[in-house]
Order: structure tokens, then sequence, then C-alpha cells
């Protein structure tokens, strides 16, 4: 294994690359895009400038009454756009989803004072029931072409609004929002206004192993919630967690299932996880807890508790890849014996399934599933236990696997006997989604089958020549 | 000097420190960046496009002890932008190699023509970067168990290649 890994890392170290070109640095981003773009946009530029210099010319002499100054995007999960003038007063307003829209529907705000139109925007999201006690987050995003200007836009509307919502307990997030090209291209892939693009932004930006794809569907709350300790992000009020299990609930859960009750340095933050969690850390009898719970049903999805003291993070360096033949001196336990300190520590007796134990950075990994739930454990070369964690909550094509009731081998027996051949070249085989995918050739023909993993039948095939 | 001091410093815009660190991990980053998205010039524009990221958010980054898989995150964001907004066809015939041996073009074509996408990123991210399993199932989000069955998967499809190879 290392072996192949070795060379593919030496093959990729021998590919020339060019030298950085520090100018870039001083460049705006996202300017790699532009410059390929930069000779096409030529003509544009003309003709943009020639019909600028005509309205300058033709209304001259109008006012700024009708000119956008600065636009407001107000998402809760109808997302609704407030272009204004000079004055603030409204001059236009988008909808930018469905929800916006019926909101909408039966209002005229166009002339009207800026606060007066988010007052009633807001007054018919909570008479439509889109703003509650479960989810009372409002997002604020003010963007127009002066930082200056934008910030006291924000903190003007910010202060209206708590005003009139004192006895409201509404969760105001406000921002600014530069038109960066970047965000811009974010919220039109999503489909999600810029503000709330930002917001992601924002969060993604402390927490990178989140998503904009798992982001862009959850709900204004659900993101203030999930960013409470985000510095960057300017909060009115506190995010509703009503809809929760609650931080208290989840500290218990956590405590009683580790069957501690003396901790310390306890910390608990919400986060997500394909659904909303609690995330708790804390530390008793020299051991490190994690738990990560179900924010809605209290079920514990993950914990890994950490008997070692100091583990030390192998991840600071780079194009290093000698682990596994270090030098392992002194007393090193087997890979049958490290696996029966996992099992006795889970206290299983029975037939575990989809077992593997690897060798990694000299400490044996080792995992396996018994009774629906999957282990993972950690263990030193001396047979200590530095780390484990029980999943309860697992499925991905493995899971189907071990439920698909056809065999590989009898999958391409199927394919084989169908086609009428027996001696192929290049066989694939793949368990996607219950169904098995399979490709092989005979000669200079390729075969493709799909084969339901339950039953056996050939879903489609072809043959290429 | 590890990541974390080079972030550190390239966090007050010091050039020198960036540029070290360039030289230090381009392949990394690019190897990862042409597993996503299976052409070299997209790859050096997201190489670069992550550099310059990089540079200008290595404020943000407040030492959570994995600068690699914050790095490498912010690469596959790009990564994955760019698959949207231009859909291109494997290409890697304008890749150049330091050595004149053909082996390197080989493998590294095998990479990008006989193994699916994650499996690709997973043998990338293994052996450039000797992440544990359960790192790169968070850079990838996946499952760790899924991670180690692709990983196996992937190494089993090489090994049964070179066979033929030699």
């Amino acid at each position: 294994m290392k072996n192949i890994e070795n060379k593919i890392n030496k093959a990729f170290h021998n590919i020339d690359l060019p030298e950085f070109d520090n100018k870039k640095l001083n460049e705006k981003k996202g300017i790699v895009y532009m410059e390929k773009k930069k000779r096409n946009m030529v003509p544009f530029l003309v003709t943009a400038c020639t019909l600028v210099f005509c309205l300058l010319i033709g209304f001259g002499v109008y006012n700024n009454n009708f000119k956008v100054a600065s636009r407001i995007g107000i998402d809760v999960n109808p997302s609704i756009e407030l272009k204004i003038n000079k004055k603030n007063k409204v001059i236009d307003v988008i909808a930018n989803n469905e929800d916006g829209n019926k909101i909408l529907s039966d209002m005229d705000l166009n002339g009207s004072d800026m606060n007066v139109a988010i007052n009633a925007l807001i007054g018919s999201m909570v008479k439509n029931g889109y703003i509650d006690e479960l989810a009372n987050s409002i997002l604020i995003s003010v963007e127009g072409n002066s930082l200056e200007e934008n910030e006291k836009l924000r903190q003007e509307i910010v202060n209206q609004l708590n005003a009139n919502l004192a006895n409201n307990n509404f969760s105001i997030v406000s921002q600014t929002v530069s038109n960066e090209s970047e965000l811009e291209n974010i919220a039109n892939q999503y489909n999600i206004s810029l503000g709330k693009a930002k917001l992601i932004q924002d969060i993604i930006a402390n927490n990178n192993l989140l998503t904009y794809e798992e982001l862009a569907n959850l709900s204004i709350n659900e993101l203030n919630l999930i960013s409470s300790n985000n510095e960057n992000i300017k909060v009115e009020g506190s995010a509703s967690d009503k809809a929760y299990i609650g931080y208290d609930k989840a500290k218990e859960i956590a405590l009683n299932h580790a069957g501690v009750t003396d901790v310390t340095n306890y910390q608990v933050e919400m986060d997500y996880d394909e659904v909303i969690v609690y995330e708790i850390e804390f530390r008793a009898d020299n051991a490190k807890y994690e738990y990560e719970i179900n924010a809605t049903t209290g079920d514990i999805m993950e914990y890994d508790i950490d008997n070692h003291k100091n583990v030390n993070d192998s991840n600071n360096n780079s194009s290093n890849n000698n682990t596994g033949n270090n030098t392992n001196n002194n007393s090193t336990i087997s890979r049958d014996r490290a696996k029966e300190i996992a099992l006795s520590h889970a206290g299983i007796t029975g037939n575990v399934s989809n077992y593997k134990i690897e060798l990694d950075d000299n400490s044996y990994e080792i995992e396996f599933r018994y009774n629906n739930k999957e282990y993972d454990y950690d263990i030193s070369l001396s047979g200590e236990i530095l780390k484990y964690s029980i999943d309860n909550d697992y499925d991905d094509d493995d899971y189907n696997e071990t439920h698909a009731s056809i065999s590989r081998d009898k999958a391409k027996e199927i394919a084989l006997n169908h086609a009428g051949v027996s001696d192929v070249s290049n066989f694939k085989i793949e368990l996607d989604d219950n169904k098995y995918e399979i490709e092989f050739k005979v000669g200079y023909q390729e075969y493709e089958y799909e084969i339901n993993a339950t039953t056996g039948k050939i879903i489609s095939y072809e043959i290429d020549d | 000097m590890n990541l974390d001091g080079y972030l550190e410093r390239i966090s007050f815009n010091d050039t020198e420190a960036f540029n070290e660190l360039y030289n230090l991990i381009n392949t990394n980053v690019y190897s990862f960046a042409l597993s996503i998205l299976k052409n070299h010039d997209d790859a050096l524009d997201v190489t670069q496009e992550t550099f310059i990221s990089i540079y200008h958010n290595a404020y943000r980054y407040q030492n959570q002890g994995k600068p690699m898989a914050w790095i490498l995150t912010i690469t596959k964001n790009l990564a994955y932008m760019k698959i949207r907004s231009n859909k291109k066809e494997v290409d890697i015939t304008n890749i150049e190699f330091k050595t004149t041996d053909n082996y390197d073009k080989i493998l590294i074509n095998y990479l990008l023509e006989n193994l699916n996408d994650l499996e690709r990123q997973i043998i990338v991210l293994h052996s450039l970067n000797g992440f544990k399993f359960h790192e790169i199932a968070g850079i990838l989000d996946l499952k760790l168990t899924t991670t180690l069955s692709k990983y196996h998967r992937a190494i089993k499809k090489l090994k049964e290649l070179m066979k033929e190879e030699k």
C-alpha cells in the first residue's frame, strides 16, 4: 500500500508548478476570473459608457429621487429587498422567494419611508406566522457603494427596530454587504439572497468544515443559532432555541451518559451536522469527553472519550508520509490482542461485522459494527485505549452493502450469464444505492450492467463496441 | 517552522512567509485541486486562488490545530465553484514534469481515468498529506467508514493497474 502511495506522492512532486506571482496578492479577490473576461468586455464597456453618458445628459436635470442609493435585504424565510434613494424613500421592492411574494402580495410600499416599510414588512411576517417564538431571527443586510454610508444606515435601521420591537423578543442579525462578484456567484448558485450568502460566508470562515450546500437550506434562525460564537456577526437579542431541547437538557443527557457529575472545562455550542446539534465538550477524571447530541430529539449521535492526556496533533507537517514504519520498541501488542481489548471494552462477546484494523501513526485504528452501532477505537501499541467513539446513527453505502441480499459474485454471475461470456477483462463492480454497477470488457467490446442488489434483476445493460 | 507559524506571519501580510509557504505546499494544494477538477489549467487557477485566499484570510485562521485541513477546505470550495462555472473535459496534456520518465505521467493518468472522484480525492489526501482517515472524512464530508472502504477499494484498483503496467 505504502509503496503505491509513495509513488503517487513522488509523481505529484515531480510536476513543475509555476512560481507565485506576488502581484496577484494586491489585486482584488476574484481578479483571476476577470482577466479572462476583460477582452470580451471591451465592446460592452464602450456601449455601456455611451449609454451612461446619454442618460446623464438626458436625465441630468432629474434630481436623485429615482436613483438607488442603497439596497436593504430582509431575510426571515421570506426574502425581500428594498431599494431606497438618498432620502431613504423606498423606490422599489423585490421578493427574492415564494414566501417573499406572499408577504408583498397586498402591500404597496413605493414612496414610503424606509423604516416604515421595514416595520410593515416585519409586521406582516409576524402576522403570517413566519416569525414566532420558535424562530425569532431577522437578518438585515445593507448594501451600497460606500462602506461608511452602509454602516450608518445599518445602525439606524437596527436602532429603529430595537425601539419598535422592544417587547417582542426578536433577534436581529445585521450586516453590511459589499457587492463582490464572489458573493454574488454564491447567492446565484444556491438561489439565496446576497445577505444570506454573506451570513453563510461568515459562518464558514469560522468553521470551515461546513459547506454552502448544507447551510443554504437552513433558516435564518438556525444560522443565527449555530453562529452564536462568531464575533464577526452582529446580533441584537438572542435566537430562539425553543424548538430544541435546550442547553441544560443537553448537558444532563451527556453527563448522565458519561456517568459523571463533577466536570471541568465544560463547553457547549450549537452546530450543524446534517441536523442541528449540541456539541458538548468537558473533562472529568483526566479524560476528555465529546458529545454530539441531536438538538431536536436529544439522541446522542456520536461521542468520543479520550483518555490520552496529551494527544499531539500530527498534521502540522505537510508532505511527510513516513508513518507506519517507525520502529516501535519494547512492548508491542498484536492485532488480535488489540481486537480483544476493543471488544472487551465495548462489552461485546458475539461476532461483529465490517471489522477493520489498521496500523496508523503508531496506533491501531479499529472499526467495527455491532447491533446497529459503529465503533471506532484507537489503541496504542502498548495496549492502551487512546480514543474511542460510538456512532449510533450511521448510514452510507457500506450499510447498504450489508443489507444487499445478493453478493458481488452472484451479481457478476448474473451479468456474465446474460452476456453469454465467461472470459472478461477490466471487470469492475460497485454497489451504489442498492444496485450493482458492473462494467467489463470482452475484447474491445464494453459491457455495462445495472443489477438490483436485492432481487438480482437486471435493471439496464448496454453493450458498446 | 510549522504551518501555524506561517499562517500567523502571513496574517501580518508577511510576503516572505507567504512565498515560503507556497513553495512548501503548492503541490499539496495543486494535487487536491486536480483530483477534483481533472484539468491541469483549472487546477493551477484554483491553486493560485487558494493562496490568494490564504493571504487575505490568514487572520481568520484561529489556530485550530488543523492548518492543512483549513487550507484544503478552501481549495475544495474554490474547486467546486469552478466546476459549476465551467464544466470541462479531463485534460492533463499540458502538465510539465521535472523528470523525463514517463512513469509519473502514467500514474497520474491512472488516478484520473480509473478512480472515481471520491476515491481519487481520498487517495491524494492520504498519500500527499498523511492525513488520518477521520481527518479526510472531515474534509470531504464523509463518514469514516465510507472513507475507509473507498480508500481500500481505490488502493486495490491501483494495485491491479500497476501490475498490468509491469
